[in-house]
C-alpha cells in the first residue's frame, strides 16, 4: 500500500469534526485569555499554551488506548478518583473560598475534580453495562456512583461540578435505560430532589442557593449576589454586533467582570468580538457536538455509545450552562467553558474526552479496518 | 439491556436528545441577539456609566513672585504618606525605618500606627518627593504614598517677607498674607473630568477623558516687593530690634509716588514652610494690623492742617514754653529745655525740635474741625485697602466724642492710633505733593502661562493738600534732619534725607504703660524729589527710647542702601580748591640764526 493510501486511509478514520473544533476553539481561547489576563496575569496564556500542547497529546494518546479497555480500568479509577475528592476535603489548596485544589508544587495545582468527569462517564457507562435495567430499583448502582463524588465535589463547595455528574448520568441513563418510564421517574425524582434541596437550608450554603436562583430576578441584589450576572450582562451587551475590538473590552480588562480568564471568559469573547464573535464561537462548539454525536452513533457497541453519550452530554452541559449564565438565562454556577477557559485540569480532561471520542469514532468499521 | 433492544431505542432517543440540543442552541442564540444585539446599545451605555466617574481636578495654585520675577513661593505635586496600622504587623521596626526618611514622627503618629485596629492614619502629609520616593522603595507593609489633589506648597524665600507671603493649610487654602487674601486668585478654579475607571476608581491609561469642565490653573501674582530692599529692610530693622532687645519691629519702603510697597518687614517673623512652629504672635501682618498711638510723627497732620487752612504761615510764631495746661491737664516737652520766657518758635521749629507744647498751641489755635478735617482727609481712620484682609482702620474720634484735652494731645500724636502703613501713606503725600495714593503689594496678575491679565497702576484716592503745603511740610522734615531732633542719626553722607522721629507711650488697657515706648522714624530720600518713603517702628526698646536713637539709624541704613541699590551714588562735596602753585616756566629763548 502506498503512504498515499494509508495516509488517507488513517485520516479517514479520524473524526475531523472533533479535532478540527477542539484545536480551534483551544487556539481562540489562548487569544482570549492573552486579552484577558492582559492587566491581571499576562502570563496566563502562556501557560495555556503549555497546558494545550499536553492535551494534545493526551488527546492522541487516549485515541490510541482502545476504549474498551477503559472499562476495565474503571474500577480502579474511580475508587482513585474518590480518594482524592476525599483527600481534598482535608489537605487541598484553597482559593476564593473553596478547596478544589492540590497542590503540585512547581507545576501549579491540580483539580482532580475535572478528570473525574470523565471517570465518571467511564464508570457508569461500565456500571449500565454490567446489567440489565429492566427493573427500576436496579438504578441504585448508578445512582450512588454518582452520589459519592457528587456530594464529596459538593462539599469543597463546587456545586457546579457535582451538576456535571448528574448530567453525565443523566444522559447515559438516557440512553441506556430499556424503558422510557424508567427515565421518565428518574428524571421526576430528580427535579423533586433538586426543588428540594433549593428550598430546604441543609443542603446549600446561603450564597450558593442566592447565586443559583439570582438569574431569576437578577436586579434584586445588583451589588450582592446579582453582580456577576449584571456585570457579564452589560460586558457581553456592550460588545454589540462587532464588539469593541481585542484588548480593548473595558468591563472585563477592568475587572468589573470577576474570572474573566475561566468562569466568565465568555464575556470577554462577547465584549471585545461581539456577536459575530459569540455566534462564530458557537458554531465552532456546534461542530464539536455534531462530531460527538457521529462518534456516538458509529458506537461499535453499547459501552461506547453510552460513553460517547455522557461525554457530549458533558460538553453540552458545561457550554450551554457556561454561556447561558452570562447572558442570564442559568443559574451562575463555577463551571468552565470547555477548551476555552484557562486552566490545566479543564484543558487535559477536555482533550481527554476529544480522545476517547477518538477512539470509539476510530472503531466504528473495526471489521473493514481490520486489526488497525 | 439486550442488543436487539438497545439498537431499536437508541436512534429514537437520539433524536430527542437532537430536539433537546437543537432548543437549547436556539435559546442560546436567541439570548444571545437579544443581549448584544437589540440591548447592546443599552448594555453599552450602562458600560459607560460604570466605568466612567466624574471627579474633581484641582487646579495648581499660582505662584507668588516678587517685583524682578523671583519665585517667593509656588506649589509642586505633592506625595502623602498613609499607613494602615492594621496590616502594619510589628509597628516599631516600621515606625524605625520611617523615621530614617522622614525624621522624627510626632508621639501622636506613633501611638496611632501602634493602635492595630485603625485602618487609616495619615503618617506624613505633602512631603518632599524624593522622601515619597525613599518610602516606596522600602515596600514597607501597610505604608502607602498616595498622590494628593492639592500640590505642596513651596515658600522658596522662607522667612523674608513671610508676614507678606503668608501661608497655605494644609489642602493649599491661603491662611494669612498675600495667600489669604489673593486665595481665589491663587487658587484657580477646580475643574471637573469624567474619566474612564476601573472598578475601584482609577483612571485608565490611555482612557477616553471628556472634561466636563477644565480646571483653571490658579493666577501667578507678582508682588511690588523689591527682594533687595526686603532683605535690606529686614536686616536693618533687625539690627535695631535686636540691639535695644525690643519685643517688635515694623519697617517698610514705598514708592510714594506709585503707592508700591517696595519692602515690608515685621519682626518676629516665620517660616511659611513650618509656619505651624511660630506663635500666631509671629504670623501677624503687623503693618496693617497693629494700630498704635504715633506721637510725633503725627505732628505732621497738625502741620499739614495748619498751613492748608492758611491759618497759620511759615512766619507765624507761636510762644515757646514748656508746659501747657489744657483742660484740667498739663502738657510737656520732651525735654524742658525752653530757653527764656517770652520766647517763640515757629511751625518749623515745633517740627524740627518735636515740642509737644508747640503742636498742642497749633491744634488749638486752629481748631477742632480743621485739625479733624484734615486726619480724614489724610486718611487716617479708614484702612488703606493695601489688599490684606483683615487691616485696621485706626482710630480717629470725632470731635463729639472728644475730651476737653483732646485736640491738644491729638496734636502730637496722642489720643489717635493710626497703623503703620496708613502714616507711610500719608508720609508719601507730603513726599509727592499731596497726593493719597493708595499703597499696593501687588504689581500684575499673570495666568498660568505667564500671560499678563492685568497690571495695577499708581491709584490716586485724592488730593489731601496742596503741592504748595507739600513743599514746605518736606522742608520742616528737612530740617528736622538738618538741625532738629534727626540730627545726626537721620543724616546721610552724600544724601540728603528729611523725616520724623516718634517716640510714643504703649498704650495697654486704655492707660500709658510706664516705660513702654515705641520708637519710629519715617522719612524720605533724596529729600529733593523722595524716590523713597522709608518707615522704621521699634516696639518695646530696652536701654533708649526715642526714634532718633532707635529707630533713625535704620532708616539712614535703609536709606544709604536703597539709593545705591538706585544706582545712586553719594554726592561728594566738592574738592576745595587747593591752593594756586605758581607755575614756573623755562623762560623760552628763541634764537634765530638766520
Amino acid at each position: 500500500m502506498t503512504f498515499g493510501a494509508q495516509a488517507r486511509r488513517y485520516a479517514g478514520r479520524v473524526n475531523w469534526y472533533l479535532v478540527v473544533a477542539a484545536l480551534l476553539v483551544t487556539s481562540f481561547g489562548i487569544v482570549i485569555i492573552q486579552s484577558a489576563g492582559l492587566h491581571t496575569d499576562p502570563g496566563e496564556y502562556r501557560k495555556q499554551i503549555l497546558y494545550a500542547i499536553l492535551g494534545i497529546g493526551v488527546m492522541i494518546g487516549f485515541s490510541r488506548i482502545d476504549y474498551r479497555d477503559l472499562s476495565k480500568w474503571a474500577p480502579g479509577l474511580y475508587v482513585v478518583t474518590l480518594l482524592l475528592l476525599a483527600f481534598i476535603l482535608r489537605g487541598g489548596h484553597s482559593s476564593h473560598g473553596a478547596q478544589r485544589w492540590i497542590s503540585l508544587g512547581p507545576l501549579g495545582t491540580f483539580q482532580p475534580s475535572e478528570p473525574a468527569k470523565l471517570i465518571l462517564a467511564i464508570s457508569i457507562a461500565w456500571v449500565l453495562c454490567k446489567g440489565e435495567y429492566t427493573k427500576l430499583t436496579e438504578l441504585w448502582k448508578p445512582l450512588l456512583m454518582v452520589a459519592v463524588p457528587a456530594l464529596l465535589v459538593a462539599k469543597q463547595p463546587d456545586l457546579g461540578t457535582a451538576l456535571v455528574f448528574m448530567a453525565i448520568m443523566s444522559a447515559q441513563l438516557f440512553f441506556g435505560l430499556p424503558k422510557w418510564q424508567h427515565f421518565a421517574a428518574y428524571a421526576l425524582a430528580g427535579a423533586a430532589a433538586m426543588a428540594f434541596a433549593i428550598e430546604t437550608k441543609y443542603i446549600l450554603k446561603p450564597f450558593q442557593k442566592a447565586r443559583l436562583l439570582i438569574f431569576l430576578n437578577p436586579k434584586a441584589d445588583p451589588q450582592g449576589a446579582g453582580y456577576n450576572l449584571n456585570q457579564s450582562k452589560i460586558a457581553v451587551g456592550s460588545g454589540g454586533w462587532f464588539g469593541r475590538g481585542l484588548h480593548h473590552g473595558t468591563q472585563t480588562q477592568l475587572n468589573f467582570v470577576p474570572e474573566h480568564s475561566t468562569d466568565f471568559i465568555f464575556t470577554v469573547v462577547g465584549e471585545e468580538l461581539g456577536f459575530v464573535g459569540t455566534v462564530m464561537l458557537l458554531a465552532c462548539y456546534g461542530v464539536l457536538l455534531f462530531g460527538g454525536v457521529i462518534a456516538m452513533i458509529s458506537a461499535r457497541d453499547r459501552f461506547g455509545f453510552l460513553l460517547a453519550s455522557g461525554i457530549v452530554a458533558m460538553f453540552a452541559f458545561h457550554i450551554v450552562v457556561n454561556i447561558g449564565m452570562t447572558i442570564g438565562i442559568m443559574p451562575i454556577t463555577g463551571i468552565p467553558l470547555p477548551f476555552l477557559s484557562y486552566g490545566g485540569s479543564a484543558v487535559l480532561t477536555d482533550f481527554a474526552a476529544i480522545g476517547v471520542l477518538l477512539n470509539v469514532y476510530a472503531q466504528k468499521d473495526r471489521g473493514v479496518l481490520g486489526n488497525a | 439491556m439486550h442488543r436487539r433492544t438497545f439498537s431499536r431505542v437508541a436512534p429514537r432517543r437520539a433524536k430527542a436528545l437532537f430536539y433537546i440540543v437543537a432548543a437549547a442552541a436556539l435559546i442560546l442564540g436567541w439570548r444571545l441577539v437579544e443581549v448584544q444585539v437589540f440591548k447592546g446599545p443599552i448594555y453599552a451605555k450602562q458600560a459607560l456609566a460604570q466605568r466612567s466617574d466624574t471627579v474633581d481636578v484641582f487646579a495648581r495654585r499660582g505662584s507668588i513672585l516678587d517685583r524682578d520675577g523671583n519665585v517667593l513661593a509656588y506649589s509642586l505635586p505633592s506625595e502623602s504618606v498613609y499607613a494602615v496600622p492594621h496590616d502594619l504587623g510589628d509597628a516599631a521596626p516600621t515606625i524605625a525605618r520611617l523615621q530614617k526618611v522622614l525624621g522624627r514622627l510626632p508621639e501622636s503618629t506613633t501611638a496611632l500606627l501602634r493602635d492595630r485596629t485603625l485602618q487609616f492614619v495619615w503618617v506624613a502629609r505633602k512631603i518632599p518627593h524624593d522622601q515619597a520616593d525613599a518610602i516606596s522603595a522600602l515596600q514597607l507593609p501597610g505604608i502607602s504614598v498616595m498622590e494628593e489633589d492639592t500640590g505642596r506648597r513651596v515658600d522658596l524665600a522662607g522667612q523674608t517677607a513671610s508676614t507678606v507671603v503668608g501661608f497655605v493649610g494644609i489642602d493649599e487654602n491661603g491662611l494669612a498674607g498675600i495667600e489669604y487674601a489673593y486665595d481665589d486668585l491663587l487658587k484657580g478654579t477646580s475643574g471637573r473630568v469624567t474619566l474612564e475607571a476601573d472598578e475601584f476608581g482609577h483612571p485608565i491609561p490611555f482612557g477616553r477623558q471628556r472634561a466636563v469642565r477644565p480646571a483653571k490653573p490658579g493666577m501667578t501674582l507678582q508682588l511690588t516687593i523689591d527682594p533687595y530692599l526686603q532683605f535690606v529692610a529686614e536686616s536693618a530693622l533687625k539690627k535695631q530690634v535686636t540691639e535695644f532687645h525690643a519685643q517688635s519691629g515694623t519697617a517698610l519702603v514705598m514708592d510714594p509716588s506709585t503707592g508700591e510697597v517696595l519692602a515690608l518687614a515685621d519682626l518676629p517673623h516665620f517660616d511659611p514652610n513650618t509656619y505651624w512652629k511660630f506663635s500666631p504672635d509671629a504670623r501677624r501682618e503687623r503693618a496693617v494690623q497693629d494700630a498704635y498711638e504715633p506721637g510725633s510723627t503725627f505732628k505732621l497732620l497738625t502741620a499739614a492742617a495748619a498751613l492748608e487752612s492758611g491759618k497759620v504761615t511759615t512766619s507765624s510764631y507761636f510762644p515757646a514754653r514748656n508746659e501747657i495746661e489744657v483742660g484740667g491737664r498739663v502738657i510737656h516737652n520732651a525735654e524742658d529745655d525752653m530757653p527764656v520766657r517770652g520766647s517763640s518758635e515757629t511751625l518749623e521749629d515745633i517740627i524740627a525740635y518735636s515740642h509737644n507744647v508747640g503742636a498742642a498751641e497749633v491744634g488749638l489755635f486752629i481748631g477742632s474741625k480743621t485739625f479733624y478735617d484734615m486726619e480724614r482727609r489724610a486718611g487716617f481712620g479708614d484702612a488703606t485697602h493695601v489688599g490684606f484682609a483683615g487691616e485696621n482702620p485706626g482710630i480717629v474720634p470725632a470731635p463729639a466724642d472728644w475730651s476737653d484735652s483732646s485736640l491738644a494731645t491729638m496734636a502730637f500724636g496722642q489720643g489717635v492710633s493710626v497703623t503703620p502703613l496708613a502714616l507711610a501713606r500719608y508720609y508719601c503725600a507730603i513726599a509727592n505733593g499731596g497726593l493719597l495714593v493708595r499703597p499696593r503689594l501687588v504689581r500684575a496678575i499673570f495666568d498660568a502661562q505667564g500671560r499678563l491679565v492685568y497690571q495695577y497702576g499708581p491709584e490716586i484716592e485724592r488730593r489731601v493738600f496742596s503741592r504748595r503745603t507739600a513743599d514746605t511740610l518736606r522742608r520742616f522734615l528737612r530740617a528736622v534732619v538738618v538741625r532738629g531732633t534727626g540730627n545726626p542719626s537721620a543724616q546721610l553722607a552724600g544724601y540728603t534725607t528729611a523725616g520724623k522721629t516718634g517716640t510714643a507711650q504703649v498704650v495697654e488697657n486704655g492707660r500709658y504703660e510706664p516705660g513702654a515706648y515705641i520708637a519710629s522714624f519715617i522719612g524720605m530720600v533724596p529729600y529733593e524729589h523722595p524716590r523713597y518713603l522709608i518707615y522704621v517702628k521699634v516696639e518695646r526698646p530696652q536701654g533708649a527710647i526715642y526714634g532718633s536713637v532707635v529707630a533713625a539709624p535704620a532708616f539712614s541704613e535703609i536709606a544709604r542702601q536703597a539709593m545705591l541699590h538706585a544706582g545712586t551714588l553719594p554726592a561728594t562735596p566738592p574738592p576745595k580748591p587747593s591752593p594756586k602753585k605758581r607755575l614756573v616756566r623755562p623762560q623760552q629763548t628763541a634764537k634765530f640764526t638766520p
